[in-house]
């Protein structure tokens, strides 16, 4: 019955946090009361660090903790029978659901009042009128990405050195070139409506002649690939910890009818408390029900996508399952030298197990690396539940990991890769200007 | 009688049956038994390789660090299987890729087919040849026979570069003659003689060229470029859905269900098409699958006492076949094509149960029907769910 109570308190809890939020950024006045939300999570993150030692318990500590509690509630109250299968039932108790789905409808509001607008008028913490954003406003310090289509800059504004941010810079000509300006609008309208603790935030976003300018919060913990192939393969008790946020990542998405379509490790950042926070929507869409173009990364791509049938929110959890094979083996599940010989791999329906793989991981990766759209987990009728209640998430407290309190295996240091620097070229005339006259 | 169809059969003798066209054999039983020991042998090459894969695994789980060396900074790289060079060397960082975007819903555009004529030879070749590719693979004949009619032939001269390393992915081009020497980074990898294809992924995506491609005699070959394969392709999914949800919406039964659980009943859909007179249902068999009517008529007969009687005729957007998937009984009935160009689309029961929940209680409802149906026909009380073959 306690443990009942508390999920009830989480659930009250949830509640509280979306209508704060809401609360903060729908006045969207860039007053000091916006900014509430953001700046008390990222205070709460930061104590819980600086605390960890005292306050913080381990990730193998907590999940001692929720086997005592589990073993507690099964054999002390047989009044629950419906959780002794599965201990981490209890966390979605009918109650939970309801409010993660009050909180999630608060939510998808949210976005769509923003989104209609073109993005949110303003953000949090915003020092730079955003209506009137240059690159003048902004120190350029050094490359630490490159695409094909521009650069991602480290920059500080020179109002205020201490607010150091990611700059996304795309050229025009290179989006027009590779028939992506869709996809850009996309990226741009998406990225400025959401807010998720794991995606990374759009702070202000402009374009002069030659490009688009995406001024994004900087992560400072680096690529989860780089770091990945670093240490080769994660345990897969912090695979989970990783997998966790994503899933609630994509729950957030879906339910808002986005999908995300480009999940891979190079697209994962880690934030100094060792969180996740992903990036890079440039594939981002809002679907109705489904969508035909092909998109994504080889490895990562699924296979109704290859086959050219039409595909929607499902291909975001075929690559939820790709990427925790590829935490837990450190290598995805179907490689090859030539993208087309991944291609026959994917399609092929087979797939192979480290045999260091638990049983668990085994059947949550086959039943998310299900070519049978139907039978694929996530896409069936109890959509995210039924992942978040599969086994080999068993230990994971949903609501704790979404408000950050629990530590994470691994604090990172700052870390990024070195890029060439080339100079910056600002054409004289402007160009492409109605091909990107939504940015 | 259980005639479950094991899996893998129907790949099996399809595969089979293809080579049997190709080669033409005089000997059908001697080439059949060299076939399926050649299929044996690669297995086993196969299963040799697994356990040389396994063995690996076995290898760096002894070697992988605990858990708490894990995140120590060492360079473990070491024990990682042996990954392509081409996509893991260096940073190895996986860039995206991304066609060009192309909505079927939003092409209203009624342009007539592209045909490139050929002789009904030619036309057997490029079948044969595609039959190979999986992007081909899984199309149905109807789209096999557009995406071949696309394909226009190009003949070409010793010394004509074919593809050019590090170009834009065009088109795919299928070999009819002729022989092409490959290169990479000028140097040269591989030859093609008088057969195969390659540039598959430029149906896919445009990425450059992985290899250059040069013909070292005269030859002939067939090319067909992405747009056209995405427009044939994607263009019929979409008609083949929007055909599938037509199907649904106009059947009370699903009204019970929401327009993502119809979705997904949608995706479970498969389409066959049988002759007159052939057998889809036969009375007495296990059900392995429901039917909706899709185009034609089917006739539902049941036999009894050595007397055969016609129950109903069903029609396009009726379904059939749901009772022994309700009742898990043999087969009450048999149900016949009438006329050509019959076409059903089946759901299989393990769809069925999944995706149908929602929907068996008002197929339920009918049973009584059914019965009553019966009655009349055989005159005797009857409960259909105790029907025993």
């Amino acid at each position: 019955m306690s443990l009942f109570k508390k999920f009830q308190t989480k659930s009250e809890r949830l509640i509280k946090i979306a209508t704060s939020t809401l609360n903060s950024s729908g006045t969207s006045s860039g007053n000091s009361s916006t900014s509430s939300f953001v700046s008390s999570t990222s205070n709460q993150s930061a104590s819980n660090q600086a605390s960890s030692s005292s306050s913080g318990t381990s990730i193998k500590q907590s999940i001692k903790d929720t086997d005592k509690q589990m073993g507690q509630s099964s054999s002390g109250s047989k009044a629950t029978p419906s959780y002794s299968n599965n201990p981490n039932t209890g966390y979605l108790t009918p109650e939970y659901e309801a409010s993660v789905k009050q909180f999630l409808e608060l939510k998808r509001k949210d976005f769509e009042e923003k989104f209609k607008h073109g993005g949110a008028k303003s953000q949090p913490n915003q020092i730079l009128d955003p209506k009137n954003v240059k690159l003048d406003d902004f120190e350029l310090d050094r490359t630490i990405g490159t695409g094909s289509f521009g650069r991602v800059i480290i920059v500080y504004l020179k109002k205020d050195k201490t607010q150091r941010y990611a700059m996304k810079m795309l050229k025009k000509e290179n989006i027009v070139k590779m028939k992506q300006v869709e996809h850009t609008l996309n990226e741009k309208k998406i990225l400025s409506s959401i807010d998720f603790p794991f995606i990374v935030k759009l702070a202000y976003s402009f374009k002069d002649t030659t490009n688009l300018y995406m001024v994004l919060e900087y992560v400072s913990g680096g690529e989860m690939f780089t770091h990945l192939r670093k240490t080769g393969r994660y345990s897969e008790e912090n695979a989970c910890f990783y997998a966790a946020q994503i899933v609630l990542t994509f729950e957030y998405l879906h339910y808002l009818n986005i999908i995300y379509r480009d999940l891979k490790p190079e697209n994962v950042l880690y934030d100094p408390n060792g969180y996740i926070k992903i990036t890079d929507f440039g594939f981002a869409k809002i679907i109705k029900d489904r969508t035909w173009t092909l998109c994504g990364t080889p490895e990562y791509l699924a296979p109704e996508i290859i086959l050219s049938r039409g595909y929607n929110k499902a291909v975001d959890w075929w690559a939820l399952g790709v990427i925790i094979y590829e935490m837990a083996a450190g290598y995805p599940p179907f490689f090859a030298e030539q993208p087309i010989q991944i291609y026959e791999k994917i399609v092929s329906g087979h797939l192979r197990f480290p045999s260091h793989f638990s049983v668990d991981l085994k059947d949550l990766l086959k039943n998310l690396l299900q070519v049978d759209l139907t039978k694929r987990i996530g896409n069936l009728k109890n959509g995210v539940n039924d992942v978040k209640q599969h086994k080999w998430f068993h230990n994971i407290d949903w609501m704790a990991i979404y408000e950050r309190k629990i530590k994470a295996p691994f604090l990172p240091k700052e870390e990024y890769e070195h890029y060439d620097e080339e100079p910056l070229y600002i054409s004289t005339t402007e160009k492409f200007v109605k091909e990107f006259a939504e940015f | 009688m259980n005639f479950e169809i094991p899996e893998g059969l129907t790949d099996l003798l399809q595969d089979f049956t293809v080579e049997v066209l190709r080669k033409r054999p005089t000997d059908l039983l001697q080439f059949a038994a060299q076939y399926f020991d050649n299929l044996l042998e690669k297995r086993a090459n196969e299963n040799a390789k697994n356990l040389l894969l396994n063995n690996f695994n076995n290898q760096m789980e002894e070697k992988q660090p605990s858990d708490d060396d894990v995140y120590s900074d060492e360079d473990e790289m070491g024990e990682m299987p042996d990954l392509p060079k081409s996509r893991f060397a260096g940073g190895g960082r996986r860039h995206s890729v991304a066609a060009e975007k192309y909505n079927p819903e939003e092409d209203t555009s009624e342009e007539p087919a592209i045909v490139h004529p050929k002789t009904d030879q030619e036309r057997q070749y490029l079948i044969r040849t595609v039959a190979h590719i999986f992007i081909f693979r899984s199309l149905e004949k109807k789209q096999v026979d557009k995406v071949i009619d696309a394909m226009f032939c190009r003949e070409v001269e010793p010394d004509d570069v074919i593809i050019e390393q590090g170009d834009d992915g065009d088109n795919f081009y299928v070999i009819e003659s002729g022989k092409y020497d490959i290169f990479v980074n000028k140097q040269k990898v591989g030859e093609y003689d008088q057969k195969g294809s390659f540039g598959e992924l430029a149906l896919m995506y445009n990425m450059p060229r992985a290899a250059t491609i040069i013909a070292t005699t005269q030859g002939k070959l067939w090319a067909l470029d992405r747009l056209t394969f995405k427009r044939i392709v994607l263009k019929s999914a979409f008609e083949k859905r929007k055909m599938y949800e037509a199907l649904l919406d106009n059947m009370p039964m699903f009204k019970s269900l929401n327009s993502y659980e119809r979705m997904n009943v949608a995706d479970a859909l498969f389409s066959k098409s049988f002759t007159n007179g052939e057998t889809i249902i036969k009375q007495g068999e296990q059900a392995q699958c429901m039917y909706f009517v899709e185009h034609g008529s089917v006739r539902i007969v049941r036999e009894q006492d050595g007397q055969s009687k016609e129950i109903k005729v069903c029609h396009k957007g009726d379904y059939f076949g749901e009772l022994a998937l309700l009742t898990k009984k043999p087969r009450a009935a048999s149900a016949f094509a009438l006329g050509d160009d019959m076409k059903c689309a089946i759901l299989d029961v393990d769809a069925f149960e999944r995706l149908l929940g929602p929907c068996v209680k008002i197929m339920q409802k009918n049973i009584p029907d059914y019965e009553e149906q019966l009655r009349k026909l055989f005159g005797e009380k009857f409960n259909v769910a105790d029907i025993e073959k």
